[in-house]
């Protein structure tokens, strides 16, 4: 996996996350499944680099975890949004949405721009 | 029973927390998986396999959780610490402010020790130790040369005739250079021309400032190349105190022109500031290259005599006894070469010049180290006494340490935050000691009359560090008290309101406390009493004089010109008009005042005899044992005829002329002083005329010395003045006006260059003793205080303790009277036991000062019984308002409160 693309992977996977708790406290493997549905499949390569994501942003005070049970019955972490995430949240989805309009605008045009 | 799976046995090599966590984590993401996986059909295999292939490889990602983890579990631990000792701190300050009166009364003890050490040792790393503020000055070196002289000490001294220093200079292989200062200071004067605050300029040589290595801040520094005197203008270097106060901006005074005895000096460059040259205490304001000596001062020869002392910066892989002894043969080959005659032990000495001279007196360095010693033991007393302060307030707080224990705070902490406590208030006290230092740093300023000098007082870094130092030190020394005390307050176990504190521990420490004040006081106190009564025994000392209401009024010829001879003539009349004018008894003329003034000591034989006998020489003029009284005890003094072209005579004091002519009449006898003691013509013989008593000239410490008198009229009298002694009914400042008004009256050439009572000289010969004797006094008396309040509270804290026992005593029929005694005594065995203790102490101290006190014996029981004195006044005094209040309890309610 090439360095560049696991970077824009990793920032838009610690979109998804905040995203994805933005619904309730889960733990990873629910995490994990609810991004897996709402992307079609299309981002999650592999679940295990989930957990440093979830690791890094727990440590950033953006997400908090306790330990619970889970609907089966096993011991689980629990991962919840901390205010500081929610805002996190919220200007990132900002910038994102900036950027991936931006992308899309310059992708969408046939010439180059004249000045740049 | 399920199978254990692969990722299982291989996550178990990892064992527990946070690693636990990471591999709990991840193995019920797995399991989960596979319970999915299994329930949409696949098989427990297959499901197992598909699982791992969705997770991924396992090892990376784990590994970054766990550093993760760690990472924070490692940061929160950090903030935790410092959020204790912040909870500590903030804890700490609000105890502090809970107890408002004794917060503040330590604070206020600790800012005055604190302060006064604080001060003391501002000066003394002024004047001693700090190091020159040049690059590398510790290897620097200052050479100096010594023989030994007959009586065993060492003579010589620091300076070295300018030849040696050359050859020195020239021939040495230890020094990568050696520069040398004269001991000489030119004065800024040009004729006609009142000069404001005139400069003084030390002579240098060329390559002084290459060997202190210090780099000008304008302009050029001098270069050797100064040190040969060229056709071009002489010139100097200024300080930057110097051009800064003579100039608009420093800068400005290069190329400006100064003029020293008369001569234009160009000044070539300024010095950085902060630069004093060598001798700590002055700053010169210019130095002029040794090239321009002989224009400056015509009337010395530069190859004779000693003028210079040499600093050289030592060779890397040089040391002070290499150096010295590479010295000690160079000066043994120079000294050969000049067929010098000399004492054959003529040593070279090396000293570590890091420092620099040092800026006063051996005497004066000695009285500011005692002084540090006293301020330090005022701290210490200080320093017990707050303790005592806070084991009071310590009791009160037993119970919520008992508290804190029980629910869990840990030893170390107690005892951590009882030093925190400590901490901010001793950092609270040394802030406070700034404001005392800088004034205290004043008064000692005026203490040692150095208000005029040059002398830096604003705290610098070494001395914000002492300053810290001392604090910490004192809060380490204080807070042990306490803090013991918490701990020991912690193992009592917790009770209920109305039980009693356990009062018996804490007193006794309390006790300890005002005992150790008691003797740290008993050591000062005996010490004040000594320089005390020494001061009063020097005072006291019988001069053979009667100095009272005699004024001593220097005159100086009018002219600046320096080879003008002393105005003896014009004085001698300005006498003859002050005889018999209203309130005036008697004047007379001498060449030096005795007593705080220069002195001669020259040497006398009798013509038979080759036998030299060391003594004083004083050169009065008529009248002179009259005005001060000094009994004449055979023969003449001397009269008017006594002048140049009479014959040469001499009046005696009554030990030399037993030391010359034992058990003979001195009168009609012949000496030789001066010149003819060397070689001498029939008619250079001097005939003794009269004996006079002894007197003490110099110092009123040392006995009376072997005393030539000869006339003032016959022979040089070594100075530019001369001295006018008036008895009269008029005080100095009247005296001093009366006489200028009769120079200008009488036109005569003369100027009055101070006029001062002869008490007022011979009590500035003592200002060492003085100081200490005020200053001991000054601090032996806060000590006093300081145990005043020490034991008032202790006594009013023992007396709330016994609240009970007197109100049961009261009840049984116990009078006022003996009440008090109970207290009173109390408190007297305190003070006793903290005198016994204290007392081989002060003997120690009182032994080791016998060297510097005067008519006391090594031991002085005198001193030591009114130090022991002045604290039992002190505990009855402080133990008085307690016993008092005890005596007349109410025992009612004495006894109500159980």
């Amino acid at each position: 996996m090439e360095e560049p693309t696991l970077d824009l992977v990793r920032g838009t996977l610690d979109l998804l996350i905040l995203k994805t708790l933005t619904w309730g406290p889960m733990h990873g493997y629910a995490i994990s499944a609810a991004i897996r549905r709402s992307t079609d499949e299309a981002l999650l390569v592999e679940e295990g680099a989930l957990y440093p994501a979830l690791y890094r942003m727990e440590a950033k005070g953006w997400l908090e975890a306790e330990w619970g049970l889970s609907e089966n019955n096993r011991r689980a972490k629990y991962y919840r949004l901390t205010p500081a995430g929610r805002r996190r949240f919220h200007s990132e989805r900002k910038t994102w949405n900036a950027y991936s309009a931006a992308v899309a605008k310059l992708l969408g045009q046939h010439a180059a721009p004249a000045e740049l | 029973m399920k199978p254990v799976a692969a990722w299982r046995r291989y996550l178990r090599f990892w064992g527990a927390n946070p690693e636990g966590d990471v591999d709990d984590e991840f193995r019920f993401h797995l399991e989960t998986k596979i319970d999915e996986l299994r329930a949409r059909g696949l098989s427990p295999q297959e499901s197992r396999r598909e699982a791992l292939r969705q997770f991924g490889p396992i090892p990376a990602p784990r590994a970054e959780c766990v550093a993760v983890s760690r990472s924070r579990d490692r940061q929160r631990s950090r903030t935790e610490y410092l959020n204790g000792w912040y909870g500590d701190l903030r804890y700490a300050i609000r105890v502090l402010r809970k107890a408002k009166a004794s917060t503040a009364a330590a604070i206020l003890i600790l800012a005055v020790g604190i302060g006064a050490t604080t001060a003391v040792f501002t000066l003394l790393d002024r004047m001693i130790y700090e190091p020159l503020p040049v690059s590398k000055p510790a290897q620097l070196a200052l050479v100096s040369h010594w023989f030994m002289g007959a009586n065993g000490k060492r003579l010589g001294g620091e300076t070295f005739n300018y030849p040696g220093y050359v050859y020195l200079r020239d021939h040495n292989a230890v020094f990568s250079g050696l520069a040398a200062e004269a001991r000489l200071v030119a004065r800024e004067r040009h004729a006609h021309e009142a000069i404001e605050l005139p400069a003084g300029a030390t002579l240098v040589t060329g390559n002084y400032f290459d060997v202190l290595d210090v780099r000008p801040f304008a302009g050029r520094a001098l270069t050797p190349a100064d040190d040969v005197r060229s056709a071009a203008s002489h010139v100097a270097v200024a300080s930057y105190r110097f051009a800064s106060r003579r100039y608009q901006q420093p800068q400005d005074a290069v190329g400006k022109t100064v003029y020293l005895q008369n001569i234009p000096f160009l000044i070539a460059g300024v010095m950085p500031p902060g630069f004093y040259g060598m001798q700590k205490g002055y700053d010169s304001d210019l130095y002029v290259p040794m090239g321009s000596l002989p224009e400056l001062f015509p009337a010395l020869h530069f190859d004779e005599g000693a003028y210079v002392r040499p600093i050289g910066r030592l060779r890397p892989d040089v040391d002070l006894t290499r150096a010295r002894s590479g010295l000690q043969v160079l000066w043994g080959q120079f000294l050969a070469a000049q067929a010098v005659h000399t004492t054959d032990s003529d040593q070279i000495a090396c000293e570590n010049g890091a420092r620099g001279y040092s800026g006063t007196s051996d005497e004066r360095q000695r009285s500011l180290k005692l002084l540090g010693a006293i301020v330090a033991l005022l701290l210490l007393i200080g320093c017990a006494n707050v303790a005592c302060l806070l084991v009071a307030r310590g009791v009160a707080r037993q119970h919520e340490t008992a508290i804190r224990v029980s629910l869990g705070a840990s030893r170390a902490r107690i005892v951590r935050q009882s030093f925190v406590e400590s901490c901010v208030l001793a950092l609270a006290g040394g802030a406070g000691a700034f404001a005392v230092s800088h004034w205290a740093s004043r008064l000692l300023l005026i203490a040692f009359h150095w208000q005029k000098r040059p002398i830096e007082i604003a705290p610098d870094g070494r001395v914000l560090a002492f300053a810290l130092a001392v604090s910490l030190l004192s809060a380490i020394l204080f807070g042990m008290a306490p803090a013991a005390q918490l701990l020991r307050g912690g193992r009592v176990p917790l009770r209920g309101e109305h039980a009693d504190v356990p009062s018996v521990v804490s007193f006794s420490s309390g006790k300890v406390l005002v005992g150790a004040e008691v003797a740290l006081s008993l050591i000062l106190l005996a010490g004040a009493a000594v320089f005390v009564r020494s001061f009063q025994n020097l005072r006291a000392v019988p001069t053979g004089f009667v100095a009272g209401d005699v004024t001593v009024i220097r005159l100086l010829p009018k002219t600046d010109d320096d080879a003008i001879k002393p105005p003896l003539r014009d004085a001698m009349t300005l006498a003859d008009s002050l005889r018999g004018a209203a309130g005036i008894q008697s004047a007379a003329l001498a060449n030096f005042v005795i007593f705080n003034d220069a002195y001669v000591m020259s040497t006398v034989r009798t013509p038979g005899d080759p036998k030299l006998t060391p003594m004083h020489q004083l050169m009065v003029a008529p009248g002179y044992w009259g005005t001060l009284r000094i009994p004449l005890l055979a023969g003449r003094g001397f009269a008017e005829r006594d002048d140049e072209r009479a014959p040469r005579v001499a009046v005696l004091n009554e030990s030399l002329a037993e030391r010359l002519f034992p058990h003979q009449n001195p009168l009609g006898k012949r000496i030789l002083v001066g010149r003819a003691v060397l070689e001498h013509k029939p008619g250079d013989e001097t005939e003794v005329v009269g004996l006079v008593k002894d007197t003490k000239i110099v110092s009123v410490a040392s006995p009376a010395p072997d005393l030539v008198y000869l006339p003032l009229l016959q022979g040089e009298t070594n100075t530019r003045g001369v001295v006018l002694e008036v008895r009269s009914s008029m005080d100095a400042l009247a005296l001093g006006a009366v006489v200028r008004t009769r120079i200008r009256d009488a036109h005569l050439p003369l100027k009055v260059q101070s006029a001062t009572a002869l008490n007022d000289e011979i009590g500035a010969t003592l200002s060492d003793d003085h100081i200490r004797m005020q200053a001991s006094s000054l601090f032996g008396g806060l000590a006093l205080l300081l145990i005043a309040s020490g034991l008032y509270g202790l006594m009013a804290y023992t007396v709330a303790q016994r609240t009970r026992e007197i109100g049961i005593r009261t009840a049984v029929g116990a009078n006022t009277s003996s009440i008090m005694v109970l207290v009173l005594r109390q408190s007297l065995r305190l003070v006793a036991i903290g005198i016994v203790i204290g007392i081989p102490g002060a003997v120690a101290v009182m032994r080791a000062l016998s060297g510097i006190v005067f008519g006391l014996p090594p031991v002085d029981f005198a001193s030591l019984g009114i130090a022991a004195a002045l604290l039992a006044i002190a505990g009855v005094a402080a133990s008085f308002v307690p016993a008092w209040r005890a005596a007349h309890l109410d025992p009612m309610r004495a006894l109500g409160i159980q």
